[in-house]
């Protein structure tokens, strides 16, 4: 007990690694919400006058919404005049070269261990780098674009290809969906654009790094993803935040449309700063995410990997509407000292024969709360669908929690719907086990998270995949990792 | 707030004045909550307010019942106690009470109702509250064991006239005693030309509280007309190295709901919670249950099972809380559902939320048809369809109904299902 005492509490006592700021130029709106700001960051972006009238539409009608309240997490009440809904690094001219970025920015990325070049050379992954709102750099755009492939930012697409972007924004994800939803669709400050032409199989993982930088930013970001039929494109999201004593806010729309015959693989490393071990400061993560299976035989598949933010509430979801279409969810989510996370998924089988597939595992430590809150919705018109959800909770000392709330909703009798959650500890017998064959137990409980874990985290690409287990050994470590 | 019409019909201005606080109370609550509504997250997929508003036009107080409600009584014990309209009713009970069983009234009693309500109670507990009249208390004495079931028969009954009953049953379980106890609610058939506008509501509330080393067994079979309303409140509350054990069967009704809350209060205690809902045509059936480990080493087994047919909906959702200091604590969940027809709906919410560690709780829950190479197995051995769907049925609702430990409540209901499942 009191081995397990000491590890917890070394555990609990760790702080953030990548807590450190860099001193961008930032070019500000003014703090606060209203229609001139909204016009402001319209103006900022040059942005044509039917995307004005949109955010202006989300904006009106994000007045008329409530701010949600039903999940499982509390926080201090959000104050939205006290946020600033526009901020970009000033060097915006457009760069061919490394030479030409920010030093800084370099540094930036070399301290998160993505360093822009060794990623070109090396992995063959493509990086369109978001620091605070603007897309500073975009590489591997020409071989993209021998394939037609588009890959840049939001706000490029929206002046190179307004056609898609009006077809298809806010058609997964529209403005009225949500209380943040409106407010994104208010004020989205940039994100990218990802569109993968008809038959194309993409060569490389395409990949963003969001960073939250200047303080008192709320990122709103806006991510669209676009597969033509019989496509095939794995996207990549990760996310680290410096340190910070006020509550950041993080409310980004994700939105992909995967047509007939194409497959979308969206992984997520999410490393927030999570806020101390009092529970101070930290990010808020409240996140709509959804893509559609528009097509038949389309595939859709969420991975994610949670660590960070202090308060985590998203549910990247799947509309199944195309015959035989398959949606997947595979995720990880690793609470500490006072992170909340309520997170999961939504399952909406629409046509028939469509399969989906769950799999949550939650880790909760210190004085955290961890929610898996899913839903699997069967349609009456949806024959012979299938799913398979497994939601595990593993607890890690004894002032944590782990709940689940599992929706099912099944209107066709051909349905074969199965669910399973488990919570437990790790069981003393299995560390008796490792202890017995001379693994020490601080060890022993690592090897036991690392299985437990595996199962999603093999679903991540490779380069994803190694990164996500260096965070999880982070944020365990001297306790199970 | 202004008091909305619905309500204002459904809670009777008079009655007896030994329950005048708590009824005040009660009145004032659900005043300020409102009968709930669907955006109300616990009744999300059963909003029996809407139906209560569009049928229950004017409420009639007194109910004249129908001279021959005597037929409707099965035989299921020694002991039965008849309710008709949530008011006992002596010269249909029959009964020779085993020594250390003593029955009360409530209003004679009043002190007896359980801790009360407050702002969370549920909204049909504050609505039966807030119209108690009448009731009854049992109490078990110390030591004593109990052979025959005590059997509480409900009759809702509507041939006259709407009918709305708020029957109230507290039982008292002492120290070291040993008892089953079931009740059953059934309706008076409807007449053939029934037209759906006199349907009847029973809001019924069951408190039950099992003293240290008890061992109590409590069943409930509704088997009302396909055309009454049912809200059901059974709250238990369990000491210590006791063992409650429940068994929760339905047939089917306009739209039933229950809530079966059980607070384990004293360490080394067991609940067992069991249920079988099977419905058919327009009928609508909702379990909703809550088990609360408040204490250590405690252990909880709840098995939920569904069979479909019609475009009737089946909703399931089971709670387990595991506190903080319930270290020690196994809880397992599981809920299953047949669907029969292309109609027919599910929506099931196993639900865990657990702030111990030192726990082992599982959920699980399926969807699905009959298995088909089952069938084939049965059909393949000369078999006919019809019977061999019944054969699988009635071993799957069997699962749950050998849970009953009263051969005779076992057999009444073995036979319900049957008629039941071969329509």
């Amino acid at each position: 007990m009191s081995k397990d005492a000491e590890i917890l509490e070394e555990f609990t006592s760790k702080e953030y690694e990548h807590g450190w700021s860099v001193d961008f130029e930032a070019d500000e709106a003014p703090k606060g919400l209203n229609e001139d700001i909204v016009r402001f960051i319209s103006a900022k972006k040059n942005e044509p006058e039917w995307l004005l009238a949109y955010r202006l539409k989300a904006f009106r009608h994000w007045l008329t919404l409530e701010e949600p309240d039903w999940a499982a997490v509390n926080y201090p009440k959000i104050d939205f005049q006290d946020i600033i809904y526009y901020s970009a690094p000033k060097k915006q001219k457009k760069l061919d070269s490394l030479d030409e970025v920010d030093p800084e920015l370099i540094e930036t990325f070399k301290k998160l261990g993505i360093s822009i070049e060794e990623q070109k050379r090396m992995t063959g992954v493509a990086v369109d780098a978001v620091i605070d709102s603007v897309s500073v750099a975009t590489t591997f755009k020409e071989t993209l674009g021998e394939l037609g492939i588009i890959f840049c930012s939001f706000s490029e697409a929206v002046k190179d290809h307004p056609e898609l972007i009006k077809k298809y924004l806010g058609s997964v994800v529209p403005y009225t969906d949500n209380y943040y939803a409106a407010l994104n669709s208010a004020v989205f400050s940039d994100g990218s654009f990802g569109y993968i032409p008809k038959g194309v199989h993409c060569p490389m993982e395409l990949s963003t790094y969001f960073r939250i930088n200047a303080a008192n930013t709320g990122q709103f970001e806006r991510t669209l993803i676009v597969a033509e039929p019989g496509s095939y494109v794995s996207y990549l999201e990760g996310c680290t935040a410096p340190q910070r004593d006020e509550n950041q806010l993080h409310a980004a729309i994700v939105e992909i449309i995967v047509e007939a015959d194409a497959e979308v693989k969206y992984s997520t490393v999410q490393n927030w700063y999570p806020g101390d071990k009092n529970g101070k400061g930290g990010i808020y993560n409240f996140v709509t995410k959804r893509g559609i299976c528009n097509g038949d035989h389309a595939k859709l598949s969420w991975t994610q990997v949670e660590t960070g933010s202090a308060v985590t509430w998203k549910y990247p979801s799947c509309i199944l509407k195309g015959d035989y279409s398959v949606g997947e969810f595979y995720s990880v989510a690793v609470t500490n000292n006072y992170q909340q996370a309520d997170t999961g998924t939504k399952m909406i089988h629409i046509g028939k024969g469509t399969k989906s597939r769950i799999v949550s595992k939650g880790i909760s430590a210190g004085h955290s709360q961890n929610s898996y809150r899913g839903l699997v919705q069967v349609h009456k018109r949806a024959k012979n669908v299938r799913n398979f959800s497994q939601c595990d909770s593993l607890l890690l000392g004894d002032k944590c929690g782990a709940h689940t709330f599992p929706y099912i909703e099944v209107d066709n009798s051909t349905a074969q719907v199965e669910h399973e959650a488990t919570t437990s500890k790790i069981g003393e017998d299995q560390i008796f086990y490792c202890n017995q064959r001379g693994i020490d137990t601080e060890e022993a409980v690592a090897l036991i998270v690392n299985g437990y874990a595996k199962e999603v985290l093999n679903k991540l690409p490779m380069e994803f995949a190694v990164e996500a287990q260096k965070l999880l050994a982070l944020t365990l470590e001297g306790s199970v990792g | 707030m202004e008091m909305s019409d619905l309500l204002q019909r459904l809670i009777l201005q008079s009655g007896d004045t030994s329950f005048s606080a708590a009824r005040g109370t009660a009145t004032s609550l659900i005043e300020e909550k409102g009968l709930p509504s669907r955006k109300n997250e616990e009744y999300k997929y059963t909003n029996i307010s809407k139906i209560l508003e569009r049928n229950f036009g004017e409420f009639a107080g007194n109910i004249e019942s129908a001279t021959d409600l005597k037929s409707l009584i099965p035989t299921l014990s020694e002991n039965q106690l008849v309710f008709v309209n949530g008011v006992y009713t002596e010269d249909l009970s029959n009964y020779q009470l085993p020594v250390g069983i003593t029955i009360d009234k409530l209003e004679e009693n009043s002190s007896a109702i359980a801790s009360g309500v407050d702002k969370n109670s549920d909204e049909f507990l504050l609505l039966n509250t807030s119209n108690l009249s009448t009731g009854v208390v049992i109490k078990i004495a110390k030591s004593t064991v109990i052979e025959s079931p005590l059997v509480l028969i409900h009759i809702t009954d509507s041939s006259k006239n709407q009918a709305v009953a708020h029957p109230r049953v507290v039982i008292k379980a002492a120290q070291h005693t040993q008892a089953t106890i079931a009740e059953l609610f059934i309706g008076n058939a409807c007449p053939p030309n029934w037209r759906g506008d006199s349907l009847s509501f029973t809001n019924a509330v069951t408190e039950i509280s099992c003293a240290a080393d008890s061992v109590v067994s409590y069943v409930k079979i509704g088997n009302e007309s396909p055309n009454q309303l049912h809200v059901g409140n059974t709250r238990v509350e369990v000491a210590e190295k006791s063992v409650f054990n429940a068994v929760t069967v339905n047939f089917g009704g306009k739209m039933v709901r229950n809530n079966l809350y059980i607070a384990l209060n004293g360490s080394h205690s067991e609940a067992n919670l069991d249920g079988l809902y099977v419905t058919d045509n327009k009928e609508h059936v909702d379990n909703h249950t809550v088990v609360d480990h408040k204490v250590p080493n405690c252990n909880s087994n709840e098995l939920y099972k569904g069979i479909m047919n019609g475009s009737s909906k089946g909703i399931f959702n089971g709670k387990i809380f595991v506190r903080q200091d319930a270290q020690v604590t196994n809880a397992f969940q599981s809920n299953k559902n047949i669907l029969l027809s292309d109609n027919a709906t599910i929506n099931t919410k196993p639900q865990l939320e657990i702030w111990a560690d030192d726990v082992k709780c599982s959920h699980g829950c399926t969807t699905g048809k009959l298995d088909k190479e089952q069938l084939f197995y049965l059909r393949a051995r000369g078999i006919g369809e019809h019977s061999a769907k019944l054969m699988l049925l009635d071993a799957y609702a069997n699962e749950v109904i050998e849970k009953i430990n009263d051969e005779n409540l076992r057999t009444y209901v073995q036979q319900i299902l049957r008629n039941k499942i071969d329509e």
